[in-house]
């Protein structure tokens, strides 16, 4: 008998973007039912389960993900300081619209796209978010 | 365990499920549990989202299960409410139904 292959890219993510000391036991879980379910499902599953458990994350350790937003914004600032033309490409734009995105979207941007995801696949792989457990 | 912390719905709805399935209550039993009461979609990582922050309020105890093939060699998490969660649960019952008593019957019921 042959076993039903989850999706790959899902189970890549949920693996390196769902956090939790419970990611392994989801994606078990997820394997075992995926035998009855469509790969649409599996997708909803992981697309819906990754926000909830960083989110739930988050909001059990404020402390780390204040830490991360703050070196997120630090690490973007340096890296947009450091080499503009790869952001804006070679004519930097100017104005106020030009500030007010720089100073507000970007940070924000590279803090949700980037940083708290990897901050806490990071840290809880390593264990160091769950030292109770 | 924080003082004076209300259940939410689902929080409530997954103690109940706890409690209906035992000894065999982990991710798949507890969702496929809750669908088919329920009748609606349910995300396994929202389940263990609320599962974490039960066990975290000391309501549920869990432990870890033998690992087998069809899971990918993941092992499963089981979990059991525990007596703080059972008074929980019997607390919400009571709060409920004193809240229900005397309204008038709901539009569809029966």
């Amino acid at each position: 008998m042959t076993t039903k292959q989850a999706p790959t890219v899902a189970t890549w993510l949920m693996k390196h973007f769902g956090c939790g000391p419970n990611t392994d036991a989801v994606l078990g879980d997820l394997a075992e039912q995926y035998a009855q379910k469509s790969r649409m499902w599996y997708w909803r599953q992981v697309l819906k389960g990754i926000p909830v458990s960083i989110v739930r994350e988050a909001l059990g350790h404020k402390a780390i993900a204040v830490k991360a937003i703050v070196t997120g914004c630090i690490a973007w600032f340096v890296f947009l300081a450091l080499f503009p033309s790869l952001v804006y490409g070679f004519t930097a734009p100017s104005g106020p619209s030009f500030d007010l995105f720089h100073y507000l979207a970007h940070p924000l941007i590279a803090w949700a796209a980037l940083w708290v995801p990897v901050a806490f696949s990071l840290l809880s792989q390593s264990g160091a978010l769950f030292l109770t457990e | 365990m924080r003082k004076g912390a209300y259940l939410g719905q689902f929080e409530l709805m997954v103690l109940l499920a706890l409690m209906r399935l035992g000894d065999d209550a982990y991710g798949v039993t507890i969702a496929n549990e809750l669908e088919q009461q329920t009748g609606r979609e349910v995300v396994i990582g929202s389940v263990y989202a609320t599962l974490e922050r039960l066990q975290d309020r000391g309501l549920v105890s869990s432990s870890l299960g033998d690992a087998t093939p069809e899971r990918g060699g993941r092992a499963k998490r089981y979990f059991r409410i525990t007596g703080a969660g059972l008074r929980e649960v019997r607390d919400a019952r009571r709060s409920l139904l004193s809240l229900w008593k005397g309204l008038p019957e709901l539009k569809g019921e029966r």
